[in-house]
């Protein structure tokens, strides 16, 4: 994974809760941008945060600590956690980031808009909201289902649930989600790498993620009367 | 009466979404997560039209459609099957010509084109 071209984020208070991580990652070469300015956010390809609830963007992992748990992020770091676990999960993150980046999807919007203005014409806003629930729920239990048949070794039970859930992010119009699943399901052809996939499987957590999120926000406006807003 | 639609397909959100969506357009709908029982639904049961997924966890939807086919009863044996997948590239159209189905869709679904292209063979 190439580290050289992704700026890091982080808050000014992670940096004094774990300055060890950042120098180490600085010397990897990922290019940590200034703590004390929250207008670089915006420039961030992964944000390691304590929290802020408005910080979020379109493929841009966002870590917390336990101090402000959230729905939203991808994944936490805890106060009992050594540096050395907590360097773990930075740094898994960061080559999940990467792995956006390999796959294209950076660039591709987290939910579809011609899906959910067919979906919204055909089925009615109610039950697109309910689908958007369903797929939530089953694409959960799908990565759980995907991460014991890897454990078990069940790779043909892996490619099966994989296909489900493919067919479903594209249905209900989860663009990133249904792209990652097509070019992940395209790899599996040719090969299976355990640690690869466990790569994958995070960064579809990160999706989901994502979509959920949109979906919220899609949600609030509705509830707020705004008309022909399109996720 | 309502035409009747028979939609195998083991994703939740596509059943919950595809019944929604068929019923605002006037038609009875029965979706089935497995493909085991399919053969058997059309043959006690009057559908007018069938959308198969072709990969199903627990069967091959190209040899559902080849079974239906074969069935004694003439007219359930020439029900309208719309295929859909997301792995198309494994057939070829005289795959699908051959197995008998109807029309082939690619997945992800466009429902615009689903509801069409029901309405052309159902009606």
């Amino acid at each position: 994974m190439d580290w050289q071209t992704k700026r890091i984020y982080w808050d000014i208070e992670l940096k004094n809760q774990w300055p060890e991580a950042v120098k180490t990652l600085s010397r990897k070469g990922a290019k940590i941008l200034d703590f004390s300015n929250p207008e670089e956010i915006t420039e961030a390809d992964i944000i390691f945060t304590v929290g802020r609830g408005d910080v979020h963007a379109s493929c841009i992992p966002v870590l917390r600590t336990d101090k402000y748990p959230d729905q939203l992020c991808c994944d936490m770091v805890t106060d009992e956690m050594t540096a050395g676990e907590a360097m773990g999960v930075f740094e898994r993150w960061i080559d999940i980031r990467c792995l956006a980046s390999d796959l294209d999807l950076t660039d591709i919007p987290v939910v579809d808009k011609y899906t959910t203005e067919s979906l919204e014409r055909l089925a009615g806003p109610d039950v697109l909201r309910i689908g958007r629930g369903k797929f939530l729920k089953s694409a959960t239990r799908y990565l759980r289902e995907m991460e014991l048949a890897k454990n078990g070794h069940k790779i043909e039970e892996v490619t099966k649930v994989l296909h489900t859930l493919k067919g479903s992010s594209g249905t209900i119009g989860a663009r990133q989600m249904s792209r990652a699943t097509k070019l992940i399901e395209d790899r599996r052809e040719s090969e299976f790498d355990e640690a690869v996939f466990t790569m994958e499987l995070n960064l579809l957590r990160m999706l989901l993620e994502y979509f959920r999120y949109e979906s919220i926000e899609w949600e609030n406006k509705r509830s707020n009367g705004e008309k022909n807003f399109n996720g | 009466m309502a035409k009747r639609i028979l939609m195998a397909d083991d994703s939740p959100v596509i059943q919950s979404l595809s019944k929604k969506i068929f019923q605002n357009q006037g038609y009875e709908f029965k979706g089935t997560k497995s493909g085991m029982n399919v053969v058997e639904v059309i043959r006690e049961n009057d559908f007018d039209v069938l959308i198969l997924d072709i990969i199903l966890p627990d069967a091959n939807g190209m040899e559902i459609a080849r079974q239906i086919r074969q069935l004694e009863d003439g007219k359930k044996a020439s029900i309208p099957i719309i295929a859909v997948s997301g792995n198309y590239k494994n057939y070829s159209a005289s795959d699908f010509a051959e197995a008998g189905i109807t029309a082939f869709l690619i997945k992800p679904l466009n429902y615009d084109q689903l509801v069409n292209t029901v309405k052309k063979y159902i009606e």
